[in-house]
């Protein structure tokens, strides 16, 4: 149980949760219906519902545990400063609590079967979806490549390079997802 | 007369057999003795880890924050130690040799074998430690040469040997913090030694975040807290390092050993202007690859790349074929004054001299240069904004180490029973002059390997916690702490604790600096005393004694550095030779090197308080040289 | 030149701070940034006011005593470079300058810009060394290390303890410290036989200090006034994988 307690342990839960989930979307995104371009995935079956239970469980813990963490970093800096320059992080670093609560309602409000805006949907589900693609890609923006500096696959030369794959990646899953959005709108 | 106890027989038998003399402490017994150890730079951690490690109850202070940041951390350059591993004909009777020379045969014989016998195995306990020293290709250590040495023996850690060796130290530390056998007090001061029927028995501190002022009763007390070279006001010490803990030992009854023996480094950062609070100190190993010179002529004010190379003067290599820029400390200090007297100095003020590394580079290139002194260059960088890859640096000496000290005898106890000195703040190893690389050795040697042997001979005849805080000498002590604290706030007078420093160390730096003389020496006896008085009576300290106050700290170290340092010129005044780092411009060669007096001034000086304004008694250690013959210190 | 300072005062640990306006007249542009608080404070004492406490001591960056943010920087604009260092030919006349405690849970204020950072000694105390007794250890160089190694145990060894790390993070986290530490000693052959059990308890004694979690902001690696990079942090996190699956 220590390793769930662990300032590194829960981090890396954390990442390893949200790269299965960054697997998906962009899955998702590939296989999707609305997909001018689909690939087909491969048919596997019963293991379907194997996946579904680890995505849920890597939600769950994705979720809990980034919380959990957040609510930590909060309270370890109680005051901030009068004046503060900032060098390396960014707004979708600093805010990834709220990103993810709201990436995470929206995955939720998705699931319960709201359909892709489109004909009929009327402007809330639009605005919505649109609320709900910027801030996974501000999730992702950090999310991609801070997985890797987490579980310790980064060194001085990798680590700029893998932040810009990890930027680029959110930027096609925003263009990608709002593609689609865009296609589907009559 | 003064009797250092040293053992008898052969030099490279006298340890063994002292070790074989002294007394025991069973390991079962030993957690019933209680030790206080005060600093926690290299000597003070690594003995407080090393008896707590043996299974004392060991109480380490520090001044600052934690005890990691002792001033031992700013050294940079390296470690001496006997090793041979470059196969170029070192010894450990020739590290005995350099060192006993170096001083100028000023130094107790005994105690430099022993530091040259135990300087390896510092290195091996370093490492051990994980103390990430310089490899070479094959993974092997690598060495360095030094000033005073023709080999190269010195160990390092890019340009910040000192931090690593402490943080060693402090790793070793916190273990035993960790452990339960060292209790740890940062941000709390010595204010006083706590004697019980003529024997060391505990101290009186300040808490330095609440004001409180506390005892701690003990059965032993070592005291590591470094050197007084802040009674310049500008050193290379931090600003933090004082005298007061030895000082108050001394007025307490230790003896004060040969207090004038101060060293100058010649490789200091010049000072800038009036506002300076410090001087920055370039590492000595900088000399091993840039050449010193001044312009040939007077006044000549032209940029140094203009100055073509017959119109410099390489003044060490010129004066000191043998070993050229790395003549020793107090010869290459002396002679840069000497130049810049001549108003042949360089830079602002004219108190300044070239040290130029164009040759080094265009031999070796920029990068190994860069690899060497890399982080010295950028310091010079951030400190003057010039750039010494493509312009000289300037350098200038300035007061940076103490090889006077509280007497203590081969077994490190002054005369004061139980009251054991470890590192800067005795006296006993390196003479009249100390040789670079050889404080961080001396520091761990005798906190490693030294006082764990010799403190057992004393604990064992002391019945353990004989005495605690409720003894009336405790509380004693506590009066005369907070009387002094509060006469200290209640002057309220019109000059700042710091203008009086300055003036102080203006004095000093005058009269009783790199050179002095007997009209100077009774100037500073005469003007130290006026001083002083009129700092208790115009001092202004503001705040109050219950709280942190950085201004009641320094009026109290700066209160001590007063009497103080009368005390130093009372000692240079008497010590009429020269001798290493004590130059009398009345006793030197014709050449101008300095010029010993074995006849009449072979001795330690150690001086007993007799009360403020009087005139302290003088007791002589007489010193023998068996092993080495005293010669004229030649490095021409 | 002239400048326009505001710094943080506050007298105890429990009373409510403030930022308050002080001028400094005069400055050299030699000055270290400490020494131009010398003379604003020479100033406030000769006017029979209290001076600003701030923590120093040796004034040639390596004690890492010196602990403020100034314009929003821990250390001050310049790279690599502590208070101490910071020289006041990186300002203009007539700047304004904030004056600011490292600021995080964990380093609580005792007075004005001093903070307690003990918490700090506490991780190292956790298991920050390799437990080599005092003697009894082989000669030196029958462990050999590779030139790489050594240099990169340098590199991480650098660290000064200043906590400039966590005043930057946004999440007052003292991971680049740790890492500093863990990474140093798990590189070299002594330090490996503990690095499983070191890295563990180090970052559990973090957590427990008070100190929040690693973020990837890197704000730390900006700040190190050594130049510490977060790579070390990616080393840390390897350690603690090796660690769990048993690796060694």
């Amino acid at each position: 149980m220590r390793f769930f307690q662990n300032t590194v342990g829960r981090k890396i839960i954390v990442a390893a949760t949200g790269q299965i989930m960054v697997v998906f979307v962009v899955l998702h995104l590939l296989g999707n219906p609305l997909n001018p371009y689909p690939v087909k995935l491969p048919d596997i079956g019963s293991l379907k519902q194997l996946l579904r239970v680890l995505l849920l469980l890597s939600f769950i813990f994705h979720a809990f545990l980034g919380v959990q963490v957040a609510i930590e970093n909060r309270a370890a800096k109680p005051q901030t400063y009068v004046v503060r320059k900032k060098f390396h992080t960014n707004f979708a670093a600093e805010n990834m609590l709220w990103t993810g609560i709201l990436a995470a309602a929206f995955i939720i409000y998705h699931l319960l079967g709201a359909s892709m805006p489109g004909a009929g949907s009327g402007y809330i589900g639009t605005v919505i979806y649109l609320v709900g693609l910027t801030a996974l890609f501000l999730h992702l923006y950090h999310g991609i490549a801070s997985f890797f500096q987490t579980v310790g696959c980064n060194n001085e030369r990798t680590l700029p390079v893998i932040e810009r794959i990890g930027k680029g990646m959110a930027v096609i899953m925003l263009v990608g997802y709002a593609y689609m959005m865009l296609l589907n709108w009559p | 007369m003064l009797d250092g106890k040293c053992p008898s027989g052969p030099i490279h038998e006298k340890w063994d057999r002292r070790k074989q003399e002294l007394k025991l402490v069973s390991p079962a017994n030993k957690r019933r003795y209680k030790i206080i150890v005060v600093g926690t730079g290299l000597a003070g951690a690594s003995a407080a880890a090393t008896l707590g490690e043996l299974g004392c109850n060991v109480e380490a202070f520090c001044y600052q924050d934690s005890p990691r940041r002792g001033h031992s951390i700013a050294a940079q350059g390296g470690i001496n130690a006997a090793k041979n591993y470059p196969n170029d004909g070192d010894s450990i009777f020739r590290l005995f040799y350099d060192t006993v020379k170096g001083g100028d045969f000023r130094a107790r014989e005994a105690n430099v074998y022993r530091l040259a016998m135990i300087s390896n195995s510092i290195i091996d306990q370093c490492v051990a430690q994980g103390v990430p020293f310089a490899r070479d290709y094959a993974g092997y250590l690598d060495n360095r040469s030094f000033g005073g040495a023709q080999v190269s023996r010195t160990f390092y850690a890019r340009g910040q040997t000192g931090q690593q060796l402490l943080l060693g130290a402090y790793a070793a530390l916190m273990r035993q913090v960790r452990a339960g056998s060292v209790k740890l007090y940062p941000r709390t001061e010595m204010l006083d030694l706590v004697i019980v029927d003529g024997e060391a028995k505990g101290i009186t501190v300040r808490d330095l975040v609440s004001g409180d002022i506390k005892c701690h009763a003990a059965d032993a007390v070592c005291l590591c807290t470094g050197g007084y070279t802040n009674v310049f006001y500008l050193s290379t010490n931090a600003m933090g390092s004082n005298v007061t803990a030895v000082y108050r030992a001394y007025k307490k009854g230790a003896f004060f050993a040969n207090p004038c023996f101060t060293q100058i480094h010649p490789t200091c950062i010049p000072v800038s202007g009036e506002h300076q609070s410090k001087l920055t100190l370039m590492s000595e190993s900088l000399r091993n690859d840039g050449r010193v010179w001044v312009p040939k002529n007077k006044g000549d004010e032209r940029p140094p790349s203009e100055i073509a190379e017959p119109e410099r003067d390489y003044y060490l290599e010129r004066k000191y074929p043998a070993f050229g820029n790395l003549a020793p400390r107090d010869i290459a200090s002396r002679a840069a004054k000497e130049v810049c007297d001549e108003g042949r100095g360089v830079g602002p003020g004219g108190y300044g001299v070239y040290l130029d590394f164009e040759d080094a580079i265009k031999r070796l290139g920029e990068n190994t240069i860069r690899e060497r002194y890399g982080n010295l260059f950028e310091m010079y960088e951030r400190i003057t904004g010039e750039d010494a890859y493509k312009q000289p640096m300037r350098i200038y000496p300035a007061p940076h180490y103490a090889m006077g000290g509280l007497w203590v005898d081969y077994n490190l106890q002054s005369n004061i029973q139980g009251l054991f000195v470890l590192g800067e703040a005795n006296f006993s190893d390196h003479g009249a002059n100390r040789l670079g690389a050889s404080a961080l050795m001396q520091g761990l040697a005798d906190g490693y390997f030294i006082i764990s042997y010799t403190i057992a001979d004393y604990l064992a005849l002391t019945k353990p916690g004989s005495v605690n805080t409720g003894h009336a000498e405790f509380r004693r002590s506590i009066e005369d702490v907070n009387a002094s604290i509060k006469k200290l706030l209640s002057i309220n007078g019109r000059r700042t604790v710091n203008e009086f420093h300055r003036k102080l160390g203006r004095i000093m730096w005058e009269y009783v600096g790199m050179s002095r003389n007997e009209d100077g020496l009774k100037k500073a006896l005469a003007v130290i005393p006026e001083l002083r008085a009129e700092f208790w009576e115009n001092v202004t300290v503001t705040g109050s004694g219950e709280e942190l106050n950085q201004e009641l700290e320094k009026a109290g170290r700066v209160a001590d550095f007063l009497e103080f340092a009368e005390l130093m010129a009372r000692d240079a005044f008497y010590r009429n030779e020269s001798c290493g780092g004590h130059f009398r411009v009345e006793h030197q060669m014709p050449d101008g090197e300095a010029k010993r007096d074995d006849e009449d001034f072979c001795y330690v000086a150690a001086w007993e308080f007799k009360g403020i304004n009087k005139e302290p008694e003088l007791h002589k250690e007489p010193l023998s040289f068996e092993d080495v013959k005293p010669a004229v210190r030649s490095y021409k | 030149m002239d400048l326009n300072l505001f710094v943080w005062r506050q007298k105890r640990p429990d009373e409510k701070g403030a930022m308050e306006r002080y001028e400094a007249e005069d400055i050299s542009p030699d000055m270290s940034f400490l020494e131009m608080l010398d003379v604003v404070n020479e100033e406030l004492i000769k006017r029979g006011m209290e001076p600003i406490a701030f923590d120093h001591d040796c004034r040639e960056g390596i004690c890492g005593m010196c602990s403020q943010v100034i314009n929003g920087i821990p250390h001050g604009p310049r790279e690599k470079t502590t208070a101490c260092q910071l020289h006041m030919r990186n300002f203009k006349d007539g700047d304004t300058i904030y004056i600011e405690p490292f600021r995080a849970k964990a380093f609580p204020v005792i007075k004005d810009l001093i903070i307690d950072r003990s918490a700090l000694d506490r991780i190292i105390q956790a298991g920050g060394y390799i437990s080599a007794h005092t003697g009894g250890v082989p000669d030196a160089n029958t462990i050999l290390i590779p030139k790489e190694d050594a240099d990169t145990a340098m590199d991480a060894a650098e660290c000064i303890g200043c906590g400039a790390c966590v005043a930057a993070c946004p999440n007052g986290s003292a991971m680049l410290f740790t890492a500093a530490k863990v990474s140093h000693l798990a590189v070299l052959p002594q330090g490996k036989i503990e690095a499983a059990r070191r890295v563990c308890v180090m970052t559990e004694a973090m957590l427990k200090e008070g100190f929040g979690n690693c973020g990837n902001h890197y704000e730390c690696q900006a700040a190190c006034p050594k130049g510490i990079k977060v790579k070390f942090i990616a080393k840390l996190n390897r350690e603690y994988i090796k660690a769990q699956i048993g690796i060694k």
